[in-house]
This record gives structure tokens, sequence and C-alpha cells, in this order.
């Protein structure tokens, strides 16, 4: 899988997971609070009215009590008697309604007197005593149903299950929304911190308080060959094999070691999955927190192979071009002390008796001087470079031949690999040629007991600073790759030095004159060499940019300069200026918009202008704004010819994975790094303007 | 035959001196009669107490306070009271219980108001009027204040028999709020005795039997007395039974027929009573 695509969707995973999870909770708590309101509205309605209704009945019980109390100390033998003072005493403010009820009973419980028939069930009754001269003669009792309470409780429960449905929505509705606001709002923090993390230059890994990786950026992947996906969970020292710069030997504990190291300046080699050897800078911090003080450590690292290699390359030339000064003033000098021998030698042969002993000396020496004459010649040749005469051509014929050629009537087989579109260069065949035969020459040399030369031939481009002495842009890249013995790390460093050989009836001078003829050409020759598995040596030479497909006549004044003329459309500001960065790095003129209006806009102020766009980088989800399905749309409706690629974080969505059936040349799942975008601006050069690209 | 003679001598001897032991003065057991019920009729049965007392020494009446109508039967009924005194005839069920009624007699049921009161008359229109509420001052635009009696009351009950329009203004006025309430004749009497402006019900036989300070208003021009009473021009009455139960003491029995003697009569005669036959 895409590790783009895998972290995007770890992060969102994570944010749904997390989405769930608060989403559940409050659930449960709008849940919890709305059953607490439906039930408690009614409940305390109920509770509120019962206890009003027996304070009420209670008072009212009291009152009639003291009057009963009053009418039975009067009367004390016939107070059960007096009907009418009881009834008038029960009657007063008495509500005469279905459910009141006050009665008077004796002391054994009969009944004297009531207002009407006992209230049905469930009623509310409270009865008091009646005393007369402090004896308890009777009581009176008073009740009220219930029913009224419980059919408003009733309502109330309907209100209440209202309420409930209401406070639910609102507590469920409300903080969801904000915390998808929140959460959306990390998320594009997130996404734009790991964009940013991921576009730096360097590898960076971090680890837990145990040592195990947690999460790595492409960098990182790149450099040691371990996928985020792989990585996490293992011990860095399994993902971060680390060789000490001076002694060789392997970091038992890259993070201890790397921490208490204090040596600044030297390169540790990384051992990356493949086995693949980088020289790195790396450096190594602790992450405050956790129990024991420290949450984890981050590693950062930095390939520096290539810097060192153009470090070792300004060596190299400056210590060729003094010995070439050197060589040819010497040769210069040589030469004329030569002429002065060789003529003194014709003079004296001219004197001498042919048949002499003198003369035969003579002649010996005189072929000795020629031989002498040749190798001045040489250094004449070396120091002076040989200006190359160029012409378009197309190297596939060129590398063939030669190879060809050099590995005749040896037990070495060519291997040829040459892309059917190569691009053609303004080369001197000839000198091209010499170089390819001395490369060969040195690979069937290297494989004594046979074996096979795979030369391959392809299209680059070159970023900024990405090989000292060359200038980015579009490069031919030719291979010579053997199997053969390699050359020892001691040896490494000094095989462009003149007269350098290890090898017997050879003069040390086919990879110096490489070299300089790749020099001439405004291109450069590297070489890698594992000792005991083969050494491959790269040839770059710059592509004619006016034979390129790409480049259609009707723009060729948009690409005059050689640069691509790209636009690239996001809202982030750091990603829009990270890729224009990166663009730019690879040679091409980049310009930026903020939406998919502006990014319309802009193509057609440029297409009036005459300086049209030749490929456009849309963002998808532009929010509030025009995204870059929308505007792909729109600009293909004005020009059909339009290139457009399909930017997004978002890898899953259905753009993304179908992005051809909305009109998208390609797609880049962000975040990105050089290689990838590097690959898109290849395909789309090599596959010209009705390709389809894919980055993957 | 000596035997049989021996014995009829003891017999002879002992059944005198038994009857002469308990007749003797220090020995007779004082009798108690309890009379009580509507309070219309207390203050002349009062006065028949007192004379009934001269006449039989040994019988002690006692006469506790009013208790209505309803109360004199129930407590008769109960065997509480020897005789109950009502303003009512028995119900049904009430006579199913073995009770019987002896009505003695009428008096005029009237309206009355504060002795100060300027009126002298009223129209039963007017009374209507002021039971419904329509009215509520004197002529001299002074405060009318209604004395209500209870809806059970014999008094409420004898006002609505007197029409239609009465009782529907008699139960209005038991809807209206704030009204004066008198639960006994007593209070009744008390409460228009005392309360300025007051106007409510009575009996001619309480008013006079206990010397009641109370204006006694005609009716439509016809003042209520024991003559228009008797001769009926007087429309507005009420009659009192005396109730008791079936198996009555003789005193009880005694009493009866001394209510209904002369002597009874006169002495009811003399207090608003029309003695019944």
């Amino acid at each position: 899988m895409n590790p783009a695509a895998w972290f995007g969707m770890k992060v969102r995973r994570s944010m749904e997971t997390q989405d769930r999870e608060l989403s559940r909770v409050i659930r449960w708590l709008a849940g919890i609070v709305a059953v607490v309101a439906a039930l408690g509205l009614p409940a305390v309605y109920f509770a509120i009215g019962y206890k009003s209704m027996a304070s009420a009945l209670r008072t009212e019980a009291e009152a009639c009590s003291r009057e009963m109390n009053r009418i039975a100390s009067v009367n004390p033998d016939m107070w059960e008697f007096e009907t009418v003072r009881i009834m008038g005493l029960l009657e007063q403010r008495f509500e005469e309604q279905a459910g009141n009820s006050r009665r008077v009973l004796d002391s054994r419980g009969n009944v004297i007197a009531a207002t009407v028939e006992p209230v049905p069930r469930p009623a509310l009754l409270r009865s008091h005593r009646i005393l007369e001269s402090g004896r308890p003669v009777g009581s009176i009792e008073v009740s009220r149903t219930l029913r009224p309470l419980i059919l408003h409780t009733g309502f109330f429960v309907l209100l209440g299950v209202l309420l409930g449905i209401a406070v639910y929505l609102v507590l469920w509705i409300l903080p969801m929304a904000a915390l998808r606001r929140a959460l959306g709002q990390l998320a594009r923090e997130k996404e734009r911190a790991q964009v940013t993390i991921r576009s730096i230059a360097d590898g960076v890994i971090t680890t837990d308080a145990e040592g195990n990786v947690e999460f790595m950026n492409r960098n990182a992947e790149g450099m040691t060959g371990w996928s985020q996906e792989e990585a996490t969970g293992r011990p860095v020292r399994e993902v971060f094999r680390v060789l000490d710069g001076r002694t060789g030997q392997e970091l038992s504990d890259p993070l201890a070691e790397r921490q208490a190291d204090s040596r600044a300046g030297e390169q540790n080699v990384l051992v990356a999955g493949d086995g693949t050897r980088r020289l790195i800078d790396d450096s190594v911090a602790a992450i405050p927190g956790g129990a024991g003080g420290t949450a984890g450590a981050i590693l950062v690292f930095r390939d520096v192979t290539v810097k060192v290699r153009k470090e070792e390359e300004s060596v190299n030339w400056q210590k060729l071009e003094s010995l070439g000064t050197l060589a040819g003033g010497i040769a210069h000098d040589f030469n004329n002390f030569l002429a002065a021998i060789l003529g003194n030698i014709s003079l004296a042969k001219q004197i001498l008796n042919p048949g002499s002993k003198a003369a035969a000396r003579l002649e010996a020496a005189e072929i000795a001087s020629g031989r002498a004459s040749e190798l001045a010649g040489k250094l004449l040749t070396f120091s002076k470079g040989g200006k190359p005469v160029r012409e378009r051509i197309s190297l596939e014929g060129v590398v063939r031949d030669s190879a060809l050629l050099s590995v005749r009537g040896t037990p070495v087989r060519c291997e040829l690999g040459i892309a059917e579109d190569l691009w053609a260069t303004d080369a001197d065949a000839g000198q091209i040629g010499q170089a390819i035969r001395n490369l060969v020459i040195n690979a069937v040399q290297a494989m004594p007991g046979g074996g096979t030369v795979l030369i391959r031939g392809a299209n680059v481009i070159l970023g900024q600073g990405e090989m000292a002495y060359v200038k980015p842009g579009p490069y031919v890249k030719i291979e010579v790759a053997d199997t053969g013995v390699g050359i020892p790390g001691k040896n490494l460093k000094r095989i462009f030095d003149p007269y350098f050989t290890t090898r017997e009836n050879a003069m040390g001078l086919g990879l110096t004159t490489s070299y300089h003829i790749m020099k001439s050409h405004g291109g450069n020759l590297f070489v890698e060499s594992e000792p005991g598995a083969g050494t491959t040596v790269s040839l770059y030479l710059p592509a004619s940019t006016a034979c390129m497909p790409r480049v259609p006549e009707a723009e060729r004044e948009t690409a005059r300069d050689g640069k691509w003329r790209v636009l690239v459309m996001d809202d982030e500001d750091l990603v829009r200026d990270m890729a224009i960065g990166m663009l730019e790095h690879l040679g091409c003129e980049a310009r930026g918009a903020r939406d998919g209006s502006e990014a319309i806009g802009m193509y057609k102020d440029a297409a009036m202008e005459g300086t049209p766009f030749d490929l456009v980088f849309m963002d998808l989800t532009i929010p509030g704004k025009t995204g870059g399905k929308e505007a792909c749309a729109r600009l293909l409706g004005m020009y059909p010819d339009a290139r457009v690629i399909v930017c997004s974080g978002y890898s899953s969505d259905p753009v993304m994975s179908d992005h051809t059936a909305y009109g998208f040349l390609g797609m880049l799942g962000k975040p990105f790094h050089m290689e990838e975008m590097k690959r898109v601006l290849e395909k789309i050069l090599s596959e010209g303007r009705i390709s389809q690209v894919a980055s993957d | 035959m000596r035997t049989r003679r021996r014995v009829g001598v003891s017999v002879a001897w002992i059944v005198p001196l038994f009857l002469g032991t308990i007749m003797l003065p220090g020995n007779v057991r004082a009798e108690t009669l309890r009379i009580s019920g509507t309070g219309g009729a207390i203050g002349g049965m009062r006065l028949l107490a007192e004379a009934f007392r001269k006449a039989e020494p040994g019988v002690e009446v006692i006469i506790p306070r009013s208790i209505g109508s309803s109360g004199g039967i129930r407590a008769a009924i109960a065997g509480k009271l020897d005789i109950g005194v009502s303003a009512r005839p028995l119900s049904p069920e009430e006579t199913a219980q073995g009770t019987r009624q002896t009505a003695y007699a009428r008096t005029a049921f009237v309206f009355a108001v504060h002795p100060d009161g300027k009126r002298s008359d009223i129209t039963l229109a007017e009374v209507v009027e002021i039971y419904s509420g329509r009215k509520t001052t004197w002529d001299d635009g002074t405060a009318l204040r209604l004395i209500l009696r209870p809806a059970s009351d014999t008094d409420t009950i004898t006002l609505r028999r007197i029409s239609p329009g009465m009782a529907d203004a008699v139960e209005q006025s038991q809807k209206r709020e704030g009204l004066i309430v008198a639960t006994t004749d007593q209070n009744s009497a008390d409460a228009i005795e005392r309360t300025s402006g007051s106007f409510g019900t009575t009996t001619l036989a309480l008013v006079v039997s206990e010397k009641r300070r109370i204006r006694i208003l005609s009716l439509s021009g016809v003042q209520p007395t024991t003559k228009s009473v008797r001769d009926g021009t007087y429309p507005c009455t009420k009659t009192f039974f005396m109730v008791t139960r079936q198996d009555t003491s003789p005193t009880a029995e005694r009493f009866i027929r001394f209510v209904r003697s002369q002597e009874g009569k006169a002495i009811l005669s003399r207090v608003g009573h029309i003695p019944l036959p």
C-alpha cells in the first residue's frame, strides 16, 4: 500500500475511532439526561402534587378537628347526634366535587357524618383525632382521590417524553457538531503536521519509551527500506541499522550511543533493509514525559551520500584539473625536448653509416622517443580535454555499437536495456562511444571468468543540487554494471587518478578520459562499487530539450528556456509552497493558486498571454471554495488539452481511486515527496500530451 | 294440709314486706327523661318540662342543647334520648327502625331582622331577591347581611317548599361565598340578634319562648301570630313532632300525654305554638 495512503488511512481510522468512541459516550450521556428529564418532570410534578395535597389534607383535618373538639366539649354526651352542626362544619370551605370527602367517625369507627361517599381509590387520606376533655372520642377523616393528580402526571409524562426527546436531540446534535468541528480541525492540523514532517528532507523516526518505532516519515522509509506499517512496534535498532563511520562496527543501540556520541561532522553508515548503504548525519533527542521522565526519542537523520560524493567529486575535479595542467605543461616541454632529441637523432643517423652499430642504437632511441612523443600527445589530449563536436544523436545506437564492439571476443555477454523513448542528446558521438568502450572494457576486465555486462538507458530529471557540477533538468542516464570483483574502498577514491590501475597491461587512463568526456558534455559520471558484488558506472548526459516529444511546436515559446510551467492549486500555504519548491527544484517554473476559481483565472490569463501552463496540480478538497473536481471539469470545458493532476490526502476518495473518470491525468496522494513528484513529471514528459499518469 | 297452710302464711308476709321496702321514700329511685332535638322547639319544651316536674316530682327532665331535628331522631332511635323533638316528619327509613312520632304543635316560620332594623314587612318577591343575591342592601343603603342555614336544615327545606322561584334562590344562596351560616336554630337567632343589618329565618315559637330581641317581619302585610297561623292567613309554618321508640318508657308516655293535655297546650299557646289536637 502507498505509505501516504496507509498513513492517511491510519490517521482517519484513528480519528474515526475517536469519533465513534466520543459519539457513543455523548449518545449515552444524552440518553441518560433525556431519560432523567423525561422521568424527572412527571416524577417531580407528582411528588410536589402529592406533598402539597397531603399537606393541604393534613391542615384541613387539623382545622376540622379543632372545630369538632369544640362541638364535642360543649355536648360531650350527645355530640355525635349533632348532625347539622357536624355537617355544617364538614361543608365549610368544602369543594363538593368527585374525589373529595370528609367524614366524622366515632371512637368505634362508625361514620357519624360524611360529605359524600368515600372517594374511589387511589386516594390520599389524612385523619385527626377528635378530643373531648383530652380523651379521644372519634376522628375526622379527610380524603381526596389521586386520580386527577395521576391524570395530570400522565400529561406530564407525555410532556416529559417530548422534553426527553428534545433534550436528547439538543445534547446529541450540538455537542456532536462541536465535536466534529473540533475533530475536523484536529484532523486538519494533524494532517498539516504530518505533511510537514513528511515533506522535510530529513528522515524522522520517533520511538516510544522502550525504543520501539512509532512513526516514520517517508524519507525515513526510503532510507531505511522499511515501511511505516512494517516498522511500527519493532525495535529501532532493527529498522535503523547504523555502522560506526570510523570503525565500521554496527551500533547495538543507536539511540543511546547516538545520544552519548558527541562527535560532530562525522558520518555513520545507514544500512537499509535491502543492504543499501548510505552516509548519514544523524541526531537523537529524547522526548520528555512518561513515567521514567522519557516518553521516547526522536531520531533525525539525513542522507549525505550525495553531499559527500559531491565533495569527493569536487576534490577529484580540482585534482584532475591540476593534474591536467601539470601534465599538459610537462607534455609540452617534454615534446620540445623530444623534438630536439628526435631531430638530433635524425641528424646523427644522417652522419653515421646506416650499417654501423651506433646507427642501430640511434634507431632504437628514435623508436623510444616516438613512443614518448605519443605519450606526450595523450597527455596533451588529457589536459585539453578535446572539444566535443556536438550533433543531435540518439544514444541507443552509439551505446549498442560501442558495447558490442568492446565485448567481442571476450567471455563476457552484453545485455542492453535501453528505453524506447530515450531522449536525444546533443553530443559528440565519437567521444561518447569512446567513453562507453572504456567503461565496458573495464567491466570485461573486472570479470575475467566471464559474466554479463548490463547496460541500461533511461530518462531522468535531476533536481537542483542533486548532482555536483550538473544543472537541474532532463538527462539521459546510461548505466554500465558488471558483476565482477568490485573495487575495494581504499581504491575507490583514486580510480579517476591518471595512470591509477590495478591491472597489468593497462594504463589507467580509461575512466579518467570517460570522466572528462562527460564533463565536457555538461554531464557527469559516478561509480558505485561493492567489493565482490560488482561495479556500476552511471553516465549522465543532458537531454536535448528541442527534441523532447513533450514540447509541441505551438508551445515552443513556453519552453524556450527549457522550463515547464506548472500551476499548483492548494489552499494550504505550507503544502502549496512546498510543492512549488519541489517543482522549482526539478527545474520547472511553478506558480500557486489558493482555490479552483483562482487557478482557472490564472490558467486563462497565462493562455491569453501566450505562456500557458503545461501542467496543473489541483487539491481535491478546498473547504468553502471551488475544489479540484469542479475546477478540473470547468478547466477541461474551456481547455480540453489541459493536463491536470489531482492531489489529496484522502487517498480513499472515489475521485482519487477513479481519477481518470473525472478528467484527471493522474493522482498524487498527499503527503508526497520529491521522488513522486519527479515520477509524475517524468511520466508526463515521456508519455506526451494524451498519456495518463499514475503516481504509483 | 298443715304444711300447705304454713307456706301460704309465709307468702302473705313476704310480699307486703317486699312491696313496702321498695316503696319507702328513701328508697324511691328518681326517673330521668332526656329530651332534645330541633332548636325551635327547645324553648317550649323547657317550659313543659318545668311544669311536668312539678306534676311528677320524681322525674328529672334533662334537656341538653339543641341537636337539630335529624340529631334528635337519631338519638331517640339510638336510645340516647327518651324523646326526640323534630321539625320534620319521620322518613320511611327512620320509621322502619321502630320509631313513632306524635305531632304536637305548629308555629309560624318567620323572616326576622336585627332589632334595630327599619323594616317591619317583607314580600316573598323580596325574599327571593335577597336569597338570589340581587338585593344586598336595605332601602336606606345599609348592608343587608343574610344569615343562611345549612342545606339540610329544616328551615332551608321549608324555604324551598314555598315556591320554585324561592327554591332556585335558596340554591343560589348556598353557592354564594362569604355568607354567615348558622348551623342551629339558636345560632341563627343569635346571628340575627347580634348582626347589624341581618336578615334570616326563625320560628315564632323560638323567639317567644326564648324571649329573643329580634324583629319579626310581617309577610306581605300579614303579621305572623298564632291567630294568623291558625286561621291560615299566614302561609309559612313548621310542625313539631315528638319522636320515641316503640318500646318507649312509661315516663315518656306520661310526658307525651302531659304535652297533649290541656295544661300542656296552654303552656304552648302562650309561647307562640298552636297546639295540635
